[in-house]
């Protein structure tokens, strides 16, 4: 879903592409459009504490201490203020993405993923659990879709440019899901069954969303049952060894 | 889209169970009528987790069935099984066992106010004649509804 961001701040536009990369492109059919006004006051904060996002008048209002958001989803059109830094604007888009997603079924999730052989595998997990660690262990004809948030609709595993640890977008390319695995630090490596419930409330837990509105957190509890009994959910044991990547795909 | 259905009341109904038991309470809302007149469609209850022993007759309880989450009043208890009925059903339900039963509905939000779960004369003399007609059903909660609103 291409979001066309406007800004007549150079230095800012060149840090969105040095840190987009290979998301930023000439797109004819943006799906929203953002105005920016960069402002270099702003209290820094990457807290999601802080962060409020609520309906407002038929707005989506999305605010933290460095940035205040208003976004008109039936116009497809917001404006933003924003201080110039990379956590700002990541964290717009990544909201603005998990609404727009919500809406259709389609989930942001706390997961790393990967193309391997023509289909994506993704590894839910929260802080800590090891997706940046399974992503470090990735053979070299895997192509990795994200280290840190991976984007599922339509049966589909999407990269995206929101980093963890390795701090480098993913390819902008996708791919059928054909599995999801739920990641634990464990002895060995090893795979076990989950249960339909766990599999779900798994990822809930996962899944990024920050809006408290009734109607959207039940579709987006509708795409996670969805998810959940279309793809195969297994809760993945490993410890740092690449040979786990021969266990999983 | 049958089992996608399926698949999302079994994995509702296996949380709901869940919170019970982690938190020891949860809130519903309603959504059918066989309850009628003591509960309504949109009212919120409030379950408190409880062993299926401490259940007394006249006490609503909530269980799962088939994915579904049921809340009928306790009516007995028959070969190890426990029974329960909606107030407006003729016939009672098929056996429970401890299993299905998630706890007992202790109180009832009902736009906005408390309502006290007791299966009051009032209450009885009205599911009586709601239990003979579909039509009154239907009338009495047109007539619930619009009062609501």
């Amino acid at each position: 879903m291409p979001i066309l961001v406007r800004t007549e701040d150079p230095a800012f536009s060149r840090m969105l592409i040095g840190r987009y990369g290979g998301f930023v492109n000439e797109c004819g059919s943006p799906v929203f459009e953002l105005d920016t006004d960069v402002v270099s006051a702003g209290k820094a904060s990457d807290d999601e504490d802080d962060l409020r996002v609520r309906l407002e008048g038929g707005c989506w209002i999305l605010e933290r201490g460095d940035f205040h958001a208003e976004c008109d989803f039936k116009r497809r059109r917001g404006r933003i203020r924003l201080a110039a830094t990379p956590w700002a604007i990541d964290a717009v888009l990544r909201i603005l993405h998990s609404l727009l997603l919500a809406q259709q079924g389609g989930l942001l999730v706390h997961a790393a993923s990967a193309v391997r052989n023509g289909s994506a595998f993704l590894f839910a997990g929260i802080s800590g659990a090891g997706k940046t660690t399974i992503s470090r262990l990735a053979p070299a004809d895997a192509t990795l879709l994200t280290d840190e948030i991976s984007y599922v609709r339509d049966g589909l595993a999407w990269g995206t440019p929101f980093s963890g640890e390795l701090a480098e977008p993913g390819a902008n390319t996708q791919a059928p899901l054909r599995a999801i695995y739920l990641l634990s630090k464990g002895p060995e490596n090893r795979i076990e069954p989950v249960s339909a419930a766990e599999a779900v409330r798994v990822l809930l837990e996962c899944i990024l969303f920050f809006a408290h509105d009734g109607e959207l957190v039940g579709k987006v509890f509708d795409s996670a049952c969805e998810l959940a009994a279309r793809v195969p959910v297994r809760r993945l044991f490993f410890v740092p060894d690449a040979r786990v990547w021969d266990l999983v795909c | 889209m049958d089992s996608l259905h399926d698949h999302r009341a079994a994995v509702t109904c296996a949380l709901v169970g869940e919170a019970v038991r982690t938190f020891g309470e949860i809130r519903l809302r309603v959504t059918g009528i066989s309850m009628l007149p003591s509960l309504w469609p949109g009212d919120i209850l409030l379950v408190r987790r409880c062993r299926a022993a401490e259940l007394q007759p006249g006490q609503i309880v909530q269980y799962m069935r088939d994915g579904l989450l049921i809340a009928h009043r306790m009516a007995g208890s028959e070969g190890g099984h426990w029974l329960a009925r909606g107030d407006r059903n003729v016939y009672t339900d098929p056996p429970l066992s401890d299993a299905q039963i998630l706890g007992r509905v202790v109180s009832i939000e009902r736009n906005g106010r408390k309502v006290d779960p007791a299966f009051t004369g009032g209450r009885r003399l009205a599911a009586w004649f709601l239990r003979r007609s579909d039509l009154l059903a239907r009338l009495l909660l047109r007539l619930g509804m619009a009062v609501a609103q």
